[in-house]
């Protein structure tokens, strides 16, 4: 039943914050609050004392602590969510920054609190749903409800009155890239159930009986082909990015963005989790491809973020050009780099998050997202530069922050299987560093431009970057305790893809 | 013929709808009185909507040779009357604004009704001729109910004129299949087609042809859509939550009647002309819909749209007949349900006003008025376009399973492009509701009149669209019901 909890509460806590909008207005935030708190207490509870580890009976993966309820008998789909290591990590990745999403917005927000934070709500309620759901009807089915929350989050909450037009059609952009994806989703997904039906007669969409049987060999690749680019789209990589950069120029600064950094990071898991579970064959068939595609978003990223004027376009860019490492990490690594991928996964989320909220904040002040008519705000502004700096070294990894452990394993990792690999994707992250410290000096250093005011950092914002800080150092320095919660899980999803071909 | 107790037993629903035409009819002559005809038409309704209870007894029964009914027929007819029932509802207050006479209308909607169930149980080609008859004919006059307002006259014409086409079409086919087979009755069909020869298997083809043709134009199904919109557009909300419902729940039984039983439509010219109307209804239905600025012309296109959805069922019906029932009656039931609540809201706010608001400026900011109603109409519009939590994604989910199973690959691609391209469409209504309201009155006159849920039509609304929502989240019932009536 404490499984259950994780989706009922968020449901709960958007709905009441919806309803309590009427008696006043500062309601609903405030339960939005306790309603991530208690989410999050809830898996500490079960991250502390219950025994969540995967292990693993003859070739079949039994998850000790998991909640199954028959849904839809007649389709063999249950209400089927579980939890394993993997998964907490990713939950207390989506709850950290959910929290600090709503403190971030929690006085930026000055129309329509309620509806905001129950969009707000669902999303994670989705994002959390993605990530425990163990029944992959159940998991499409909180992928696709994601969306329309995250589509009002996108539409009706811009910065600036006057293009709402504009919002609109980047909201419906999004939206019609994610509904491909989905879709393609929908249809891999049937595929595999009814291949599995005509092999063994049964119906189900148990992810865990899915695994046990091998798809055959000749659909298996255009299944695997289906996941995959439903998954990439939304990561996204390079030929699918279209959406992202406008999706992050135009959101809501504060709230939304945030949940981005949670949003996004379900594509990995699903790649990881599905892709390389259920299709071992065809995933190694498929690896040079996704390297490639890999290598492409990685560099590309890298390059048009150098030439963007606009910080938060630069910085979406940037994160394309993370996933494309993490792609190569996925498909060229073995357990090193899985395990560098969760770090890197958790720290690059922060870092990200962490500019998008400062990024935030100088809009703020400046109302203008265009790096050419800023420069030489170090003298004007506190703190603001030196938390940039910080994070904008952490994001190209500098020892001593989570991104280097991140980088540092899956390159490890890769070179182990693919030493060429790993080379290239080195010289990757030079040109990261080379946008990343391009940023900071047309930003922050030279002459400024203009005459701006002083102005310090919001009390709130820099608690929040403080923290964020810590968290970055913590994955950088103790990285094993994140290490050792997905351990066995890692261990698991390698030694099964590996072991069946 | 001799009809024994059991058949009359059988006949029990229409038998009440009947009567009720008969005292409608003489209570207008005698005594004109508003309330109770339409407290009467109500009450008969949902009485032969209980008397159907009876008939799960000794179904399937033929009635005589002209009709058989069956457990599926009873879940259809069942659907048809909650439309009529709802339509009523709807036109209550409707009326009562109307200056001419009022009762007439429930006269119609009632011999439409019986034309529409009659149609499900329909056996024979002269049954089924009379039926079709009998259900679009009372529609002319229910279309040009409002003929004060504009295009009102122009739709019913409109309507009367291409409906008298695909009637001829209906009774040319019928007298083609005739020529050959030498009988009337639907059953017969399957047993001559497997004994002659090639050049006569041709005649009997063409005219098959032909009656599809003339079900597909009143599905409003590429290429003989080009009316819909309009008279969409021209008619009464109210009249649309039947019109639109009804006609088309009525043939499509019938239709899955004929593609589910005959080995005729095995026939690949047949599969052939199936495929492509379906799969140019999917594309061209949301295609145009995402340019309506009028959402009772939306609501026409995005229906050639669903109609084209379901059609995918029949394709496969005969292979998989469990299944493409199910799957039928779930894409029915949303169907059903988002007509009621969609023409239902249009006519809760015309009430209002003189004309029907149907206009997606003046529903700008809905939602900041009235939350509840706005939810209510987004949960139907993302069932439409058919996202998780509601009943519309599980008739989706289905039919794509449908695809799949069977390997229909060009048609799984029209269903891609469509579903968003129909997304699109949807989205847009959705988030003009949610903008901030335009200084227009319009949104204030609504203000005042919070108190809709209090409404007959209010409750009615509120139940179909909280149905979709809780089948949505747990169909379980809905599809015991469904797999029980097979």
């Amino acid at each position: 039943m404490l499984l259950s909890l994780l989706v009922i509460i968020p449901f709960l806590s958007g709905i009441f914050s919806f309803f309590s909008f009427r008696f006043q207005k500062n309601i609903p935030r405030w339960i939005a609050l306790t309603g991530m708190g208690l989410t999050l207490l809830t898996v500490i509870r079960i991250w502390f004392f219950e025994d969540y580890y995967t292990y693993q009976i003859q070739s079949y993966t039994h998850l000790s602590y998991q909640l199954i309820l028959p849904w839809i008998s007649s389709f063999g789909i249950q209400f089927h969510i579980a939890v394993d290591g993997f998964s907490i990590v990713m939950l207390f990745l989506t709850l950290f920054l959910g929290i600090i999403a709503i403190l971030c917005s929690w006085n930026e927000i000055k129309k329509n609190e309620g509806f905001f934070y129950l969009n707000i709500m669902l999303v994670l309620m989705g994002t959390i749903g993605v990530f425990i759901a163990f029944d992959l009807f159940l998991f499409f089915f909180f992928w696709e409800i994601i969306l329309i929350p995250m589509y009002f989050l996108i539409s009706l909450w811009n910065q600036k009155k006057e293009d709402k037009k504009k919002c609109i059609n980047i909201a419906n952009k999004f939206f019609i890239y994610t509904q491909i994806s989905g879709l393609i989703m929908l249809a891999s997904i049937l595929l595999l159930v009814l291949n599995y039906y005509i092999n063994n007669k049964i119906l189900t969409f148990n992810y865990d009986l899915l695994l046990i049987q091998p798809v055959d060999k000749s659909i298996e690749y255009i299944i695997m082909l289906g996941f995959f680019l439903a998954f990439i789209i939304k990561m996204p990589i390079v030929p699918f990015h279209g959406w992202l950069a406008d999706f992050h120029e135009r959101s809501p600064y504060c709230g939304a963005v945030d949940i981005i950094g949670a949003l996004l990071k379900t594509a990995p898991y699903g790649l990881l989790r599905y892709n390389k579970m259920l299709f071992p064959n065809a995933t190694e068939q498929f690896a040079p491809i996704a390297i490639f595609l890999g290598f492409l978003s990685m560099f590309y990223g890298a390059w048009v973020a150098f030439s963007q004027v606009n910080i938060k376009r630069l910085i979406a860019y940037s994160s394309i050009s993370h996933m494309g490492l993490m792609l190569i990490a996925i498909y060229g690594g073995n357990e090193i780099s899985f395990q560098g991928l969760i770090i890197q996964i958790l720290s690059n989320s922060i870092s990200t998050s962490a500019l998008f909220i400062l990024s935030g904040q100088i809009y703020k002040y400046l109302k203008t997202q265009d790096i050419s008519e800023m420069g030489g705000l170090w003298t004007n502004i506190y703190w603001i530069p030196g938390f940039s700096l910080f994070f904008a070294l952490s994001n190209l990894g500098i020892p001593g922050t989570g991104n280097f452990i991140g980088e540092f394993l899956i390159l490890f990792g890769i070179f182990k299987e693919h030493p060429l690999v790993s080379i290239i994707s080195t010289i990757g992250i030079i040109f990261s560093s080379i946008y990343s410290l391009n940023m900071i000096q047309k930003i922050y250093y030279g002459l400024s431009k203009h005459d701006f005011p002083k102005f310090f950092l919001n009390i709130k914002e820099f608690w929040i970057s403080i923290v964020l800080i810590f968290a970055l150092i913590f994955l950088g320095l103790i990285p094993q305790k994140i290490l050792n919660i997905s351990f066995e899980s890692i261990h698991f999803i390698y030694n099964f893809s590996k072991r069946i071909q | 013929m001799i009809i024994n107790l059991q058949e009359l037993i059988a006949l029990l629903p229409f038998l009440i709808l009947l009567l009720t035409v008969v005292i409608v009819i003489l209570s207008i002559s005698y005594n004109r009185n508003h309330f109770f005809i339409a407290f009467l038409t109500i009450i008969s309704l949902i009485v032969s909507l209980c008397s159907l209870y009876f008939l799960i007894a000794i179904v399937p029964i033929d009635i005589t040779s002209l009709f058989h009914i069956t457990k599926r027929s009873i879940l259809y007819i069942s659907m048809i009357i909650i439309s009529s029932i709802a339509t009523c509802v709807f036109a209550y207050p409707w009326l009562l604004k109307y200056a001419f006479n009022k009762e007439e209308f429930y006269l119609l909607t009632l011999i439409s009704t019986l034309g529409a169930i009659f149609l499900t149980i329909s056996n024979h080609m002269a049954s089924l001729f009379i039926s079709v008859e009998l259900m679009s004919l009372p529609i002319f006059g229910l279309i040009a109910y409002s003929n004060s307002q504009k295009y009102s006259l122009e739709a019913s014409f409109k309507y009367l004129v291409l409906s008298g086409v695909s009637s001829s079409f209906l009774l040319l086919g019928i007298s083609w299949i005739y020529a050959i087979s030498g009988n009337l009755s639907l059953l017969c069909l399957n047993q001559i087609f497997s004994d002659l020869s090639n050049s006569e298997k041709m005649m009997v083809l063409f005219g098959i042809i032909m009656v599809l043709m003339s079900f597909f134009f009143k599905l409003s199904m590429v290429p003989f859509h080009l009316w819909t919109a309009d008279i969409y557009q021209g008619t009464p909300a109210s009249v649309l939550s039947f019109f639109s419902v009804s006609g088309k729940i009525a043939i499509f039984s019938i239709l899955l009647y004929f593609f589910s039983y005959f080995s005729v439509f095995d026939n690949k010219v047949i599969f052939l002309i199936l495929s492509l109307i379906s799969f140019f209804s999917i594309l061209f239905g949301n295609l145009m819909a995402i340019f309506q600025t009028n959402i009772k012309r939306f609501f026409g296109y995005s229906s050639i749209s669903q109609i084209g959805y379901l059609l995918i069922i029949l394709l496969v019906s005969k292979d998989e007949y469990f299944f493409s029932v199910q799957t039928g009656g779930i894409f029915l039931l949303n169907y059903l349900c988002t007509n009621i609540v969609y023409f239902g809201v249009i006519n809760l706010f015309s009430n209002s006003c003189d004309y029907d608001i149907d206009s997606i400026h003046l529903y700008k900011g809905l939602f900041w008025v009235q939350p509840l109603l706005a939810s209510i109409v987004t949960i139907v519009l993302l069932s439409l376009g058919g996202i998780p939590i509601t009943l519309g994604f599980f008739g989706k989910f289905c039919i794509f399973s449908i695809i799949i199973k069977n390997h229909l690959w060009t048609i799984g691609a029209s269903f891609l492009i469509g579903t968003i391209l129909g997304l699109y469409g949807y989205l847009r209504l959705i988030v003009n509701m949610y903008l901030n309201p335009s200084e227009q009155s319009f949104i204030n006159d609504i203000k005042k009149s919070n108190f809709w849920l209090c409404s007959p039509s209010g409750i009615l609304i509120f139940i179909s669209g909280i149905m979709l929502l809780i089948l949505g989240i747990y169909p379980n019932p809905l599809i015991n019901l469904i797999n029980s009536v097979q």
